[in-house]
């Protein structure tokens, strides 16, 4: 393992998503802070009319992700 | 699987334990995770706090200064084996509501910048999420708010950020700030001389 000045570095916990598990999580993020669908989201997405907040920003890095955008 | 995503997987993993350990070493107790999504022969890594939800994955630090932090990594086009970012953001905010107050936003998109021929901002920028009177009452062609405008700078390594934070913003190092100083140091040495594939 590498080492940052001296000292191991920690593990890092890994996961594996799917691509129906990151659209219901774009769903139950989006109706949260955006309160829009996972279809809202997207078709928001597509016609470039999403708001400009830190919540819309990592949701469409979310819809990269999983190769939909 | 093959067996230049296994390795992928192992560069990609072990970056984003540095970056990890960068942070808890320094600001926060708060790991990252390396998330993984593979299909149709294409695989791409997303790093970012731990946390189910938004608000678990935005921290607060020692002094009541919250950040946020993801960063999606994709094999280098180059060394399939190796790792290079699409696109990162690191933000802050000064109060107990980022979403709304963030304050300063570090982007960069090398991805975008390649791939949307309509995108034609700088690849690295910082968003100032503030309010300037003059430029309020300047007169522009369809101005945007003054948080919208991409102010160009080069890749902000999350060095840099952690940097930024504790001397100018007063967040507590755990280390104490010369040592933090040091590995901040270290850490960018290590990144310039045997990771960086880009500006």
């Amino acid at each position: 393992m590498a080492e940052l000045l001296g000292k191991e570095i920690e593990a890092i916990e890994v996961e594996e998503v799917s691509r129906e598990e990151v659209i219901e999580e774009i769903d139950h993020e989006s109706r949260e802070s955006l309160h829009m669908s996972f279809d809202e989201f997207l078709q928001a997405y597509r016609e470039g009319d999403l708001p400009d907040t830190l919540a819309a920003n990592e949701l469409v890095t979310l819809l990269r992700f999983a190769g939909l955008a | 699987m093959p067996g230049s995503h296994r390795a992928f997987r192992r560069n990609a993993s072990q970056f984003a334990a540095h970056l990890s350990s960068l942070l808890t070493r320094t600001v926060t107790d708060h790991p990252l995770v390396c998330r993984f999504h593979e299909e149709e022969g294409v695989i791409t890594a997303l790093i970012r706090f731990k946390g189910a939800t938004r608000r678990e994955r935005i921290v607060t630090l020692g002094n009541g200064c919250q950040i946020y932090v993801f960063q999606r990594v994709l094999p280098n086009p180059e060394d399939i084996r190796k790792v290079t970012t699409a696109e990162s953001s690191y933000s802050y905010g000064l109060g107990r509501d980022l979403e709304n107050d963030w304050l300063i936003r570090y982007d960069y998109v090398p991805e975008r910048s390649e791939r949307d021929p309509e995108y034609n901002y700088p690849v690295g920028h910082v968003h100032f999420n503030g309010y300037s009177e003059t430029y309020e009452d300047f007169e522009i062609a369809d101005k945007k708010p003054l948080r919208k405008l991409h102010f160009p700078t080069r890749r902000v390594s999350l060095e840099d950020f952690v940097e930024h934070l504790v001397l100018e913003l007063g967040v507590p190092a755990k280390q104490g700030d010369e040592q933090t100083m040091r590995l901040l140091a270290e850490s960018h040495e290590k990144f310039e001389n045997e990771k960086r594939t880009k500006d």
